[in-house]
């Protein structure tokens, strides 16, 4: 351990000490909640636990083996990768126009960032609740005295809308808050460059494109990053608005980790799957790094 | 003439916008004061008379108020330990110099990216089944501190580096030692920090499910967001008292945001920026 100052503090009692009371005990913590299960979760993945008792052996690679042989793991991960392609779209274009709108100088700006941004202080599971009651109860009575036949049935029932539902309520929560992120981008671009490429002849969607959208890149890698990792995430809102169905349609990865574990008792394959959600996780973070990096250089 | 209609027309799109991320929370508060029954004939019918025992209802079914404190006592303490767990580490990070430090703080952020998902079956073998931690909010406060470190650390860290440290030097001078250091004048320095890291790690604990449903079994100890799950499922004709409880379960946050949405939206802008 060397033990010098960076700041070139007069170190009196040595930083020993410091990094003892100061650092070691949240070290500590974060070892016990996260390192530690973690190397125990890449063992359970390769033994044969069924979640009661210690009766188990080590069976190497073969859940690995098993799992990407698994019709319903493949399904899960194809859906979730659907899932996150639709959300990454739509709320990123919405969040885009928002940002902009917002930004424009309209009358009570401030009130609706403030207005719009209420969906992400509620908790998924609530917000899951509330647009199930709207889907299955009042959208099909505003259907039916409209005479919309097509709109008459709960989304919910069918498998490929119940799909489109859960892209749209994730999508509705998710753009207010990538909103706020692209607000402070469009907020930071300076007026005068706007102003000077006015002058130069742009139309008002040149100008966005080739003159702000550049600008707020860091804004767009952050969001888009943000939003993948969420939709690889998501399990509150697929619990509550959808409970994974009609028929296990609408089951995302990390619910289906979640049964297969505590409603089927396979901790073990289940286990196996945490870890290759964790490594596409990881995998889509390198590439955003990378591709990240790439762009700060070349501006 | 047509500045004014696009800036007209600029408004009443951010209107349409506000309406549709709104109505949900309208169209529930609206039905939670009628009958089930009015609910059931037309969701958008105005109430006719206040119905307010849909809330009495709503509030003894989902034991309310005993809800809320488990909410309250479980997001409390995570966020006033993670107030600690977040800055000390932080400054150790942001002021010392040693290899072991910052191997440490940069393993911190790597683990910043993995999924619960990767670590929640290890989590309940080794604390329930193992540690016989179950039903108990104890493990769950635990749990949520160790999960919110790495996050709380690189968030403090990035607001440390831009203090300049003569302020510190100065107070060396003056004679304090390096916990008084920290603790008079340092950590005074982070509060605007602090509240963004408060707030952020508030919301995400009180609106968290799944942690809370891993370990907490039994009603006495659970969640909002538990137990609004329990009695919607329980409870499946009977419309109106949902509606009411729903919104019992928005309030409490609602009003939180209510009261500080300046430095939410600000948090929101610096803690995504990893």
């Amino acid at each position: 351990l060397r033990i010098s100052n960076r700041a070139g503090l007069k170190d009196r009692n040595g930083t020993l000490p410091l990094i003892l009371t100061f650092f070691l005990p949240a070290v500590l913590i974060w070892l016990l909640t996260l390192v530690i299960p973690f190397l125990y979760g890449i063992y359970i993945s390769l033994t044969n636990w069924n979640g009661i008792g210690n009766n188990f052996g080590f069976v190497g690679l073969a859940n690995y083996v098993r799992i990407f042989s698994d019709k319903n793991f493949l399904n899960s991960l194809s859906r979730t990768a659907i899932y996150t392609a639709g959300v990454v779209v739509l709320s990123n274009v919405t969040a885009v126009i928002l940002g902009k709108l917002l930004t424009s100088g309209i009358a009570g700006q401030a009130f609706f960032r403030t207005a719009m941004f209420v969906p992400n202080v509620i908790g998924g599971m609530v917000l899951g609740y509330i647009w199930k009651f709207i889907f299955n109860l009042t959208l099909t009575a505003a259907a039916k005295s409209l005479g919309w036949t097509a709109m008459s049935t709960s989304m919910l029932s069918d498998p490929k809308k119940a799909m489109a539902a859960i892209i749209l309520v994730s999508s509705w929560q998710l753009s207010s808050y990538l909103m706020v992120i692209y607000i402070a981008g469009f907020t930071s671009v300076p007026k005068d460059l706007r102003e000077a490429a006015r002058i130069d002849g742009c139309s008002p969607l040149q100008c966005f494109r080739l003159v702000e959208l550049p600008l707020v890149r860091s804004s767009v890698t952050v969001c888009i990053f943000l939003s993948i990792v969420r939709s690889f995430m998501v399990f509150d809102v697929n619990l509550s608005l959808t409970d994974g169905g009609p028929f296990g349609t609408t089951q995302l990865i990390a619910y289906h980790i979640y049964n297969l574990a505590f409603t089927s008792q396979k901790f073990a394959t289940a286990q196996a799957e945490a870890v290759v959600l964790f490594a596409v996780v990881v995998i889509v973070s390198l590439v955003q790094a990378y591709v990240f990096q790439k762009r700060e250089v070349q501006q | 003439v047509r500045r004014k209609t696009g800036s007209a027309a600029r408004f009443l799109l951010a209107v349409f916008f506000t309406v549709i991320f709104l109505f949900p929370f309208a169209l529930m508060l609206m039905n939670s004061v009628k009958t089930s029954v009015e609910f059931s004939v037309n969701p958008f019918s105005l109430p006719t008379a206040l119905h307010l025992e849909n809330y009495t209802t709503a509030i003894s079914k989902m034991h309310f108020f005993r809800t809320l404190g488990n909410t309250l006592v479980l997001t409390v303490s995570v966020a006033l330990v993670l107030l600690l767990f977040g800055t000390m580490p932080a400054y150790v990070v942001s002021r010392v110099k040693s290899r072991f430090v910052s191997s440490v703080y940069y393993l911190m952020i790597a683990s910043m990216v993995a999924p619960f998902q990767a670590f929640m079956i290890p989590l309940v073998r080794i604390y329930s089944a193992r540690l016989g931690l179950s039903d108990s909010l104890v493990p769950v406060i635990f749990i949520a501190i160790g999960l919110n470190i790495a996050f709380s650390v690189f968030l403090v860290r990035s607001y440390l580096t831009s203090i300049p440290v003569e302020i510190e030097q100065a107070a060396l001078i003056d004679g304090c030692n390096q916990f008084q250091l920290f603790f008079r004048v340092v950590f005074p320095m982070l509060a605007p920090i602090n509240v963004t890291l408060m707030v952020f790690v508030a919301m995400g604990i009180w609106n968290d499910y799944l942690l809370s449903s891993l370990f907490l079994a039994t009603q006495q100890h659970r969640t909002l967001a538990m137990m609004i799950r329990v009695f919607l499922s329980q409870y499946s004709i009977d419309y109106a008292p949902m509606m009411a409880g729903l919104i019992l379960s928005i309030l409490p946050m609602l009003l939180f945001y209510i009261a500080c949405q300046r430095r939410i939206l600000e948090a929101v802008v610096q803690g995504s920026i990893k």
